[in-house]
């Protein structure tokens, strides 16, 4: 790194200026890595925070809530399999109204009180048995309604109270409300015979929570009560959007990694033509080849570790004003470090064909000969 | 343990420069251009050669071929005591740093070096300690009359300083044969006198076989010997020296 890192010093403005292309990308890829996770956070953090391993959705339904519907016999059977727990659990989209008149969208979701998918509360009380109580998310609550507001949901024309608040949840961007299941069939189902549950809607849900041991054969259990199991994150994909938008959001990183790789193999392309002089000085001192390459290397390394290591920290700051803005914006210490470590890796690559270049440099073109 | 720089380091200054029965072609069919053709050539240690020749006569073969950056296609070269005609790539780029030094055309320096960087990194190449590197750097710009100037680079110094700067370079690895590049090319006529008067003396001082390429007539009757080359042949010296 003798001459390496004198280059730096020497040429630091061409190296300031490429440095800046890279952390810019870096200032992009952080940014979007937060918002690939918020949007990932919207999407299916609900079932994400959800206390269970897997889930039975009627079959070829794609084990989409929307589309499966199990009945109280079958989530029975579930239950009394041996090493799985099964509960009810139902999950509809609403157009709700608050006690002032707005609307707003809403996930109802049904469960069992008292079983193992009962929500903890940060405020009010736990849902009770048979009533029309429901539980509200922090991010509905900071919209405006409170513990004891009343909220409409439009066409089933059932009225919910709110008697406590929990943790913020949303599934498809919606926040979620949780309902006893028996609330959630009488909103679902109930709204299909005119607000009064028929006898076939008793015990119906969405789909059957289940907490499963290990070494249970799911895809036994699956085939003999004809039923789809899948595991919690299996069941993400079934989240509305969230196939399409964590794969364009991947497109757009990667797209971004290989941008980075481009600019900084071009630029140390241009660089070593540039110093092809040099190096050929180098080698005619009698450097070795590695010696050369190490130097050529590890002066790309500096300028992507700092480079990238600007941009991540300036794409942090801005990430920090974003987040709790109405974007969808979620960034981890552990997002950052990695979205760096891939885009200097990028980089690296992207400056092998520059460094290839270099072990072919001819040591006599130190004597300035065309021979 | 016996590494190829050991054993370099062994047959140092044993025999200076010997080129013997050197043919270099280049090109094949009716494009081959002999650039050597039976050279035959020995510099002792102590001795500076000078070897004027038109442009295309070979010079520039000659020192490609001292200095282990062409293997002829026959013959031999012999640096101190080292046939290096067939040695693999790795010991001849070892073997340029250890046993031979060059002084470039145009001084050819590293433009993000300062004069003193420029002779620490041969130092560096060759795993020298760093305060050793520093102080034999130091005294070899002192001896080429550049100490106060240790910490210019390039663009600060004039072609005669640069060319002084590449001497010093050039002993730096304390070599066995000095190989030089028209040394003479990028200077008015005083300051060319001066840099061959400085070989010259640096030669006798560090008993170095110096063998040197120039058009500069003037300058190369400097030299202990003068040799000319023509259509890539050596012709009998014609002038044993002109001081």
């Amino acid at each position: 790194m003798f001459v390496g890192l004198r280059d730096l010093r020497h040429a630091w403005g061409r190296f300031a200026l490429m440095g800046s292309v890279i952390a810019l990308v870096a200032v992009l890829t952080v940014l979007l890595t937060g918002l690939s996770t918020g949007l990932v956070n919207s999407g299916i953090s609900g079932l994400r925070s959800m206390p269970l391993t897997n889930l039975a959705f009627e079959a070829k339904t794609n084990s989409t809530f929307s589309q499966s519907t199990l009945d109280a016999a079958t989530i029975g059977s579930l239950d009394r399999q041996p090493g799985i727990t099964a509960e009810p659990l139902g999950l509809t989209l609403f157009n709700a109204k608050d006690a002032l008149g707005n609307s707003f969208a809403m996930v109802l979701v049904g469960v069992q009180p008292g079983g193992f998918m009962a929500k903890d509360i940060v405020d009010g009380s736990k849902l009770a048995r048979g009533s029309n109580n429901v539980l509200i998310t922090q991010g509905i609550a900071s919209a405006g309604v409170h513990v004891g507001d009343r909220i409409t949901l439009a066409r089933a024309g059932v009225t919910l109270r709110v008697v406590g608040i929990v943790p913020t949840a949303t599934y498809g961007h919606v926040s979620l409300v949780y309902a006893p299941i028996s609330l959630w069939r009488q909103a679902t189902y109930g709204q299909v015979t005119g607000g009064s549950l028929s006898p076939s809607a008793q015990g119906l849900a969405s789909a059957a929570a289940m907490k499963v041991e290990p070494g249970v054969d799911l895809a036994a259990v699956a085939k003999r009560l004809g039923v789809d199991i899948v595991t919690k994150q299996q069941a993400y994909a079934g989240s509305p959007g969230y196939v399409a938008e964590t794969a364009t959001m991947s497109l757009i990183i990667d797209f971004l990694y290989i941008i980075a790789a481009l600019v900084v193999g071009a630029f140390f392309t241009v660089w070593t033509i540039q110093r092809k002089a040099d190096i050929g000085l180098m080698k005619a001192l009698g450097t070795s080849n590695f010696a050369v390459l190490r130097d050529a290397f590890g002066q790309v390394g500096l300028v992507m570790l700092a480079s990238t290591g600007v941009g991540a920290l300036v794409g942090s700051a801005i990430g920090s004003l974003i987040t709790g803005s109405s974007v969808p914006f979620a960034l981890q210490a552990g997002d950052i470090v990695s979205a760096a470590i891939i885009l200097a890796i990028a980089g690296m690559i992207g400056s092998l064909v520059a460094v290839r270049r270099i072990a072919t440099i001819d040591p006599i073109i130190a004597l300035g000969a065309a021979i | 343990m016996t590494t190829p720089r050991n054993v370099i380091a062994e047959h140092r200054r044993l025999g200076g420069l010997r080129l013997e029965d050197v043919c270099l072609r280049y090109g094949d069919g009716d494009e081959e251009v002999i650039a050597l053709d039976n050279v035959s050539l020995s510099v002792n240690p102590g001795e500076l050669v000078a070897v004027v020749g038109a442009s295309g006569s070979g010079k520039s073969s000659l020192l490609a071929v001292a200095g282990a950056m062409r293997r002829p296609d026959s013959g031999h070269v012999v640096v101190g005591d080292v046939d290096i005609t067939t040695l693999p790539a790795a010991q001849r780029s070892a073997m340029r740093h250890d046993l031979i030094g060059f002084v470039f055309q145009g001084s050819n320096l590293f433009a993000s070096l300062s004069a003193l960087e420029q002779l620490e990194l041969v130092g560096r190449i060759g795993h020298a300690p760093k305060a050793q590197t520093r102080h034999r750097a130091r005294g070899l710009l002192d001896e080429v009359g550049l100490a106060s100037k240790a910490a210019r680079r390039p663009a600060h110094l004039s072609g005669g300083e640069r060319q002084r700067v590449g001497i010093a370079r050039a002993l730096m690895a304390a070599p066995a044969v000095l190989l030089v590049d028209e040394p003479t090319s990028a200077l008015d006529h005083q300051r060319g006198i001066d840099i061959v008067t400085l070989l010259r003396d640096e030669t006798r001082r560090h008993e170095i076989a110096t063998l040197m390429v120039t058009h500069d007539l003037s300058a190369a009757h400097l030299a202990d010997r003068l040799i000319e080359m023509r259509d890539g042949r050596l012709t009998p010296a014609t002038s044993a020296t002109a001081h």
